[in-house]
């Protein structure tokens, strides 16, 4: 009961102290709301970079010479695909586009038809067929800085020597899918073979699926095959493969995002805790004083005055943290990451022409009201503690 | 029971309410993106991997796969991981691929 | 035995420009129990010292104060937390806490004595309505005036139902009829047998006492009577 009282007292006290409260919720803000915001978008991108390592193929295989990557030539295909163990070999083209009077940056992915579904829940409208146009599906991003829609035409944006044609949009990417559709452009592997004005057989590189467990062992005999051969009179092309597993290492482990905007964050925190501290500790320390002396004097221990100080801290780190929580959802869900997903992610806008990805869960959260706690607990113990040990008289005055 | 308190304690307790109800909806979300991430990724084979949604200069920073590594990582900056522009406004880096290496015999058996 | 009680006390203040403040030389006095004990003397003369030290609020810088035979320099925190709450304490700058009512003044003190919340409101009503302030329950001490604060701290300090009654100038914002019912509450919580210890100049506080000290720069003059003085 005494310690209801108490606890009840320490709830009030934040409203009988509400400049120092909102200076306090306010400080707490400025360091959960860059922090949340920052870490969610990070650990949503983080879930997307794990689902397309996940769900792409067993092994990528490309080419290698002096220790760069190159494409691989025509007879690449089969002599992966003869492997034990290896279930599927598709060859792809990936490159980089400039469309339009802007030459904006696009990345140009080529599959064969074959590979493609008869629709897709992703892409709105079709999926690329070969014919006489190049058929091409884009990505929000480019849908929306170029103008395109369902059905527009594209005049060639590339030289080929046996000729150049003109691409239509057949689909678009939704805005839901990963971000890395934004500035996409999805078409057939033949057109883009066409469009990188390539040898039909040329890929950039393979995907390579395996019988369940057969993985390593693929992927160590392409390693180990022979070198292909010297088409292009620049010598021979090694065999070079990326699995599944070394895209995964690439993960960071749990919570250790120690780069980029995060060291600077570290040190914003730094900044700011200290200033949280000192405004905690000092704003209205006076009259904070006097009240705790004179609780003191009408009978109230150390300790209750204490409690009473924890549950003050504990009603506003909770509500600095819960207040940031909510922020960085608005900023993230109803406003897409305005502004800060520009600053994170390279190649996008101020407003982001696709769903920003993200995830707000509840450690970030519950770590966040555990440093606002540390901060605002210590200020207002600390002064709380010095005013109670005193004799009432001395902190009176 | 005072007013106050009890008025605090009410706006705290919505507080809570309204973010558990949000980190409930978020973790509903979470499978409507598992989805889109699968429909996409299977249609085109593994595509993005990085903080960029083009490869301006830095194919590593789109998509590992593409690149091992980012060519201007290597820059003699001191203490410097983010000489590549793409990555000094990175949230999430990464380091380069790590080539594997297999023993010579046992690949060579087959 | 007497119920508080000093040996040679002395109270010292050491001011940062280095300059020693004696507030209180060699005071030795006891309080019988159930006696109205009057502390009277100039302003500065140390009054509102010693009855803080009589209130375990401070240390003094030499001697003892003994509550019951207590030393109450050797009394550790909480003991010391027991011991305030046995007294009331009026202040003589009042000391309410700003910001909350005056119901919560009152209430407050209540919650150490472990005074379940209803009682709390209960008495702190009775005591306001006592007082003629029952419209000002909900009214933030710092708005009321000066008068009402006073009645306020001695509506809290009375709270508590405490054993010993300490009063610094209880009456001096007071009109001459609310100064006679303060002294009329006075008078009937020495008829339940308390102990008031109060300082005053007001002639109706002085006329209640059992027994007076008088100090002058600090020190008790001349040897204390037992009885009232003719300032009566
Ligand atoms: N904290 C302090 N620091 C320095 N000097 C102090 C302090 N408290 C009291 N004094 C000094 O001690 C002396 C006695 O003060 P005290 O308040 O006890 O006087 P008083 O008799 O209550 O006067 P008044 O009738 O004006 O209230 C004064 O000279 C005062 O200046
Ligand atoms: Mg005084």
């Amino acid at each position: 009961m005494l310690f209801l009282d108490i606890v009840h007292t320490g709830l009030a006290s934040v409203l009988l102290h509400r400049l120092r409260s909102l200076v306090c919720v306010l400080a707490l803000l400025a360091i959960l709301l860059p922090y949340l915001t920052a870490l969610g978008l990070s650990r949503g991108l983080e879930a997307e970079a794990e689902s397309s390592a996940r769900l792409g193929a067993d092994l990528y295989v490309a080419g290698n010479q002096f220790g760069r990557m190159v494409p691989l030539p025509p007879d690449a295909e089969a002599r992966v695909k003869q492997l034990e163990g290896v279930t599927r070999v598709v060859p792809r083209v990936v490159g980089e586009v400039f469309l339009g009077k802007d030459h904006q940056r696009a990345v140009l992915l080529g599959l064969p038809p074959s590979q493609f579904p008869a629709w897709s829940s992703t892409v709105e409208g079709e999926l690329p067929r070969s014919g006489s146009v190049n058929e091409l599906v884009i990505g929000t991003t480019l849908a929306q800085r170029l103008n395109l829609k369902i059905g527009s035409m594209i005049p060639p944006f590339y030289q080929n020597e046996q000729g150049e044609r003109l691409s239509r949009v057949v689909g678009l990417f939704k805005a839901n899918a990963p971000l890395w559709q934004a500035n996409l452009i999805l078409t057939t592997l033949d057109t883009a073979q066409a469009i990188f004005a390539q040898p039909a057989g040329v890929a950039t590189d393979l995907l390579v699926w395996c019988r369940p467990g057969y993985e390593e062992a693929v992927a160590r005999s392409i390693t180990w095959l022979p070198s292909l051969g010297d088409q292009t009179g620049r010598g021979p092309v090694r065999f070079q493969v990326t699995t599944r597993q070394d895209l995964l290492v690439l993960l960071p482990q749990g919570l250790m995002h120690r780069e980029g905007l995060f060291n600077l964050h570290f040190v914003l925190v730094f900044i700011i805790g200290i200033l949280v501290f000192l405004v905690v500790s000092g704003l209205g320390l006076g009259e904070r004083r006097r009240e705790i002396a004179i609780l003191k004097a009408m009978g109230w221990q150390t300790d209750q005055l204490l409690l009473r100080g924890v549950v003050e801290s504990v009603a506003l780190s909770l509500m600095g943290a819960c207040l940031a929580f909510l922020l960085a959802w608005v900023w993230l869900r109803l406003l897409n990451g305005y502004g800060i997903a520009g600053v994170v992610l390279a190649g996008v806008g101020v407003m982001p022409d696709f769903q920003v990805p993200f995830r707000l869960a509840p450690i970030p959260l519950l770590l966040g009201f555990v440093l606002a706690f540390v901060i605002v607990g210590t200020g207002t113990v600390y002064s709380s503690w010095r005013a109670a040990i005193a004799p009432p008289r001395d902190a009176m005055r | 029971m005072d007013a106050r308190g009890v008025r605090l304690l009410l706006v705290l307790l919505m507080l809570v309410g309204v973010t558990a109800g949000v980190l409930f909806f978020e973790a509903r979300q979470e499978s409507v993106r598992q989805t889109q991430a699968e429909e996409f990724q299977r249609l085109v084979g593994g595509m993005g991997f990085g903080p960029a949604s083009d490869w301006e200069d830095c194919p590593f920073s789109f998509d590992p796969r593409l690149g091992g590594s980012c060519g201007l990582n290597s820059g003699p900056l001191p203490g410097g991981s983010c000489f590549c522009p793409r990555h000094a406004e990175s949230i999430f880096s990464y380091p380069a691929l790590q080539p594997q290496h297999y023993p010579a015999q046992e690949g060579s058996s087959q | 035995m007497a119920l508080l009680d000093t040996h040679a006390l002395c109270k010292e203040y050491r001011l940062s420009s280095g300059i020693l403040i004696r507030a209180l030389e060699e005071v030795s006095l006891a309080v019988e129990r159930g006696s109205i004990t009057l502390l009277t003397g100039p302003s500065g003369s140390g009054k509102t010292t010693l009855l803080a030290l009589l209130g375990a609020l401070d240390r003094p810088t030499r001697g003892t104060v003994r509550l019951e035979g207590v030393e109450l320099t050797r009394c550790s925190d909480v003991e010391l937390a027991r011991v305030r709450r046995r007294m009331g304490f009026v202040f003589q700058d009042y000391a309410l806490i700003p910001n909350l009512t005056a119901e919560e003044n009152i209430t407050y003190p209540l919650i150490p004595r472990r005074v379940p919340p209803a009682e709390r409101r209960q008495r702190a009503l009775e005591l306001l309505q006592r007082f003629g302030m029952e419209n000002r329950l909900r009214v933030r001490a710092g708005s009321l005036s000066g008068g009402e604060q006073q009645r306020v701290a001695v509506a809290r300090a009375l709270a508590g139902d405490p054993d010993v009654l300490l009063a610094d100038e209880p009456t001096s914002s007071l009109d001459a009829e609310t100064a006679d019912f303060v002294c009329a509450v006075f008078q009937e919580f020495h008829h339940a047998g308390k102990t008031a210890i109060l300082v005053s100049h007001d002639p109706r506080v002085v006329a209640l006492a059992t027994a007076v000290y008088s100090l002058r720069n600090g020190q008790l003059v001349p040897p204390p009577t037992a009885a009232p003085t003719a300032s009566a």
